[in-house]
């Protein structure tokens, strides 16, 4: 893991930001919009992470792909270019586009959620919900915590367990009824962990709305001019949403590009590059300043 | 672990499409269909498919389907097709859309608690294409039948009608 320059920015940013890109991500399934956001998703995946990492990721998508390029003409039977017929349904053209579109839609959105859980982290959206939401936002994070918490347990309780001789029998009945008892006991756990954590955090004097709470965030100048940058993006999408939305049965819409389109998806694809620039921009300083020491 | 439920996927997909069988056609194969020749002594029903109450509520129509809505309403003309015994509404539906090569899409008897064939689309017009009140209905004889197309059995000299409704049957004269 690198540096997380584009961590700087203050937790309402960060957030309106990775809340315009799933909204944009999500709400049509046009090809190119869907090409800008894998390779900036995947890139700024690629600089966060290792090259060997970012590859083995990439093969495991590639099967989900191609998994769900193979499913999706068997239930979507809409399109003009019949290919042949498979049981009296036809397999159109149309259709393994649209698995196609699909499919990089869930590797995207997958990419980008893995790039969301490392910049926007639990203590984040504590300082955000914290005081108008302080339910919400103590779920949200144990919810986030619970599954780690869970396997964690799991590995410790094992691990003892082993030492005292729990799985040291030759039937293979019970080792498999030990190790479901110790999942239950582990999951167990973390559930009156979650608990324990809620009536702590309520001891201290979490959620009271009179409390000021200590936050290393300020809201800076650049972060106010990203903000305003964001909700024009944000408006012009939702204007040219008609001509940005794509359809894929019964025939392809036409993807005309005009000047102003281009310049649209040129502005969206700067909005997809922002962090990946900023991680950039940071690599490259931190290079520099160590060449020059 | 993840790897193991995408192996898994691909296991129960291949699974999928060996038990519901693979019989791959061609496009004319499927669309060569053999048609009685009508005799005086032959019992015929008639049928048409139309579009008309589109006509007059395009702008509830998604605006990529206008152009496969026809501009006379009519997308099958009436026309005579002989009855085999024991046919069905949707039989004789089958026969004419592959006859004329008319895209249809529905959904299997097997597949819906009615266990009656349900018709989702005509001519790329699906059911919800205009608005979420829409889709394929059909008379015979002049009355809405209550219940499926495989349902129906036909007898000699009936008029069935497809039509497409945007209002639950409403606008074509019928209420439940």
């Amino acid at each position: 893991m690198y540096l997380k320059g584009f961590a700087m920015f203050h937790p309402m940013v960060l957030f309106f930001y990775f809340l315009l890109v799933f909204v944009i991500l999500l709400s049509t399934l046009n090809p190119v919009l869907l090409g800008v956001f894998f390779v900036s998703g995947v890139m700024l995946f690629s600089l966060l992470h290792t090259f060997r990492k970012t590859l083995s990721e990439l093969f495991f998508y590639l099967f989900v792909w191609l998994l769900v390029t193979l499913a999706i003409p068997l239930f979507h039977h809409n399109g003009m270019t019949i290919l042949f017929f498979l049981n009296d349904n036809p397999m159109t053209l149309e259709s393994m586009f649209l698995g196609m579109a699909i499919g990089f839609l869930i590797i995207s959105f997958a990419f980008w959620c893995k790039n969301y859980s490392l910049y926007i982290t639990s203590d984040k959206i504590l300082y955000l919900l914290g005081t108008i939401q302080p339910q919400l936002a103590i779920w949200y994070t144990l919810l986030l915590r619970f599954i780690p918490q869970c396997k964690r347990n799991f590995r410790d309780i094992q691990s003892t367990q082993k030492t005292v001789g729990f799985y040291a029998t030759s039937s293979l009945f019970e080792r498999l009824f030990g190790f479901v008892k110790i999942i239950k006991v582990a999951f167990l756990l973390s559930v009156e962990q979650t608990f324990s954590q809620i009536d702590s955090m309520k001891a201290r004097g979490y959620g009271l709305q009179k409390r000021t709470h200590f936050s290393i965030y300020k809201f800076y100048i650049w972060d106010c001019v990203c903000l305003v940058w964001l909700i024009v993006i944000g408006i012009l999408f939702l204007l040219n949403f008609k001509e940005l939305d794509f359809y894929y049965e019964p025939s392809l819409k036409a993807l005309t590009l005009t000047k102003e389109m281009s310049l649209l998806y040129g502005i969206l694809l700067s909005i997809g590059l922002l962090p990946a620039m900023i991680e950039i921009k940071e690599l490259v300083k931190w290079k520099f300043l160590k060449s020059k020491m | 672990m993840r790897k193991d439920l995408l192996i898994l996927s691909f296991v129960i997909l291949i699974i999928a499409v060996l038990f519901s069988g693979t019989k791959i056609q061609s496009v004319d194969e499927y669309y060569l269909t053999h048609i009685d020749e009508i005799t005086p002594d032959s019992e015929t029903v008639y049928i048409s498919i139309r579009s008309d109450t589109l006509l007059n509520n395009m702008e509830k129509l998604k605006s990529e389907l206008h152009v496969y809505v026809p501009t006379d309403g009519v997308i099958l003309p009436e026309s005579e097709y002989v009855l085999r015994p024991g046919d069905t509404v949707f039989d004789i539906l089958h026969r004419a859309v592959r006859h004329n090569r008319i895209q249809m899409e529905f959904q299997g008897a097997d597949k819906n608690i009615y266990s009656s064939v349900y018709i989702q689309g005509i001519q790329y017009l699906y059911e919800f294409s205009a608005g979420p009140l829409s889709g394929w209905m059909y008379e015979v004889n002049g009355v809405f039948p209550n219940y499926g197309v495989s349902k129906y059995k036909l007898k000699d000299g009936d008029h069935i009608t497809f039509h497409y409704t945007v209002n639950l049957g409403k606008d074509l004269g019928h209420s439940f």
